[in-house]
């Protein structure tokens, strides 16, 4: 088991499910179960298959240089996007993500369109959970194929990182159902924005190692080159914040629930 | 042709959406690529202080009315 890759998938995985739960929380509270599951389900099933297709022909019929310039490429984007809104936030700039607040805010609006409780399923209900895990699983889908597929040497470790990264996400799923269905509210408790800084620094270092690595960089201590990699995002990303903090403004208010 | 563009572009901005650190990032990328035919070490430093400046103007131009 690449466990290397198994936690960061975790870690990414993570933080999407839990803003995809909120969504799924409104449509089962307000409207019924039956259609959140539904919706939710039919999404998942959807994200597999992007999965499945996807990774097995990447892992098998690209050549791994471009493999890896390709997936560098795309996890530099992914991690510099989730780094700079973490280090908003942490600086202050942008408010932390509340998703009792967006919970809120979501089941308001439902309330307001005159949605109420039902038995039966409901296609608006089940539009909104797929929608939402939907949104919030592409991200996923991203991450579990590149970071699956970029440590590999050989198409049977394309394979097994494909696997590891899937389970990573799968065992994020299942601890985020497990919680909400014992604490049945929003998981305010989870540390969002740490989780965010640091799968952003993950995916910023495996993406500039991999990416260097296809376009032939030779790194200075090879694999070891991720540590020290590790370390200057880390150091960068901390004197990033400090810049911010040094001026003087309100952060935004916190959106609705939307893509983060 | 346009939908098409308009299409992709759509979808970057959805999942990534700040066209500045794509741009700084494929331009990184280009650099890289020409320099690593002279210095195949030193183009690594270059592409590690490039994502670094991406992150930087990124964040800048957020703060920056």
């Amino acid at each position: 088991m690449q466990w290397a890759t198994f936690l960061s998938s975790f870690a990414a995985s993570l933080v999407e499910f839990v803003e995809a739960f909120t969504i799924v929380l409104v449509v089962g509270v307000t409207l019924n179960w039956r259609s959140a599951f539904a919706g939710t389900g039919l999404a998942l099933a959807l994200l597999a298959a992007l999965v499945a297709i996807f990774g097995v022909a990447l892992a098998k019929y690209v050549p791994l240089d471009a493999l890896r310039l390709v997936i560098g490429a795309i996890l530099i984007l992914f991690g510099l996007k989730w780094l700079k809104k973490a280090i908003l936030r942490y600086a202050g700039r942008k408010a932390l993500h509340d998703e009792e607040a967006i919970y809120e805010h979501e089941t308001a609006a439902l309330r307001a369109m005159g949605v109420h409780h039902s038995n039966h399923i409901d296609r608006f209900g089940v539009a909104m959970a797929f929608k939402s895990v939907l949104l919030e699983g592409l991200e996923v889908v991203f991450i579990v194929i590149t970071f699956g597929l970029a440590a590999a040497h050989s198409d049977a470790e394309r394979m097994a990182g494909l696997q590891a990264a899937a389970l990573g996400a799968l065992a994020a799923l299942v601890l985020v159902v497990l919680v909400g269905a014992v604490v049945h509210a929003p998981l305010r408790q989870v540390p969002e924005n740490t989780l965010k800084f640091t799968v952003g620094v993950m995916l910023t270092t495996f993406g500039t190692f991999w990416a260097g690595e296809g376009l032939g960089v030779v790194w200075f201590g090879e694999d070891l080159a991720l540590l020290w990699l590790v370390v200057i995002y880390l150091v960068a990303s901390f004197a990033l914040v400090t810049w911010l903090r040094s001026g003087t403004s309100q952060p935004r208010p916190v959106k609705s629930a939307s893509h983060s | 042709m346009q939908a098409i563009k308009n299409a992709v572009v759509s979808f970057y901005i959805f999942l990534v959406g700040d066209m500045r650190i794509l741009v700084g990032t494929l331009l990184a990328l280009c650099i890289t690529w020409l320099l690593v035919g002279l210095a195949p070490s030193l183009a690594g430093w270059f592409l590690l202080l490039m994502v670094i400046a991406t992150l930087t103007v990124a964040l800048w131009r957020e703060v920056t009315p």
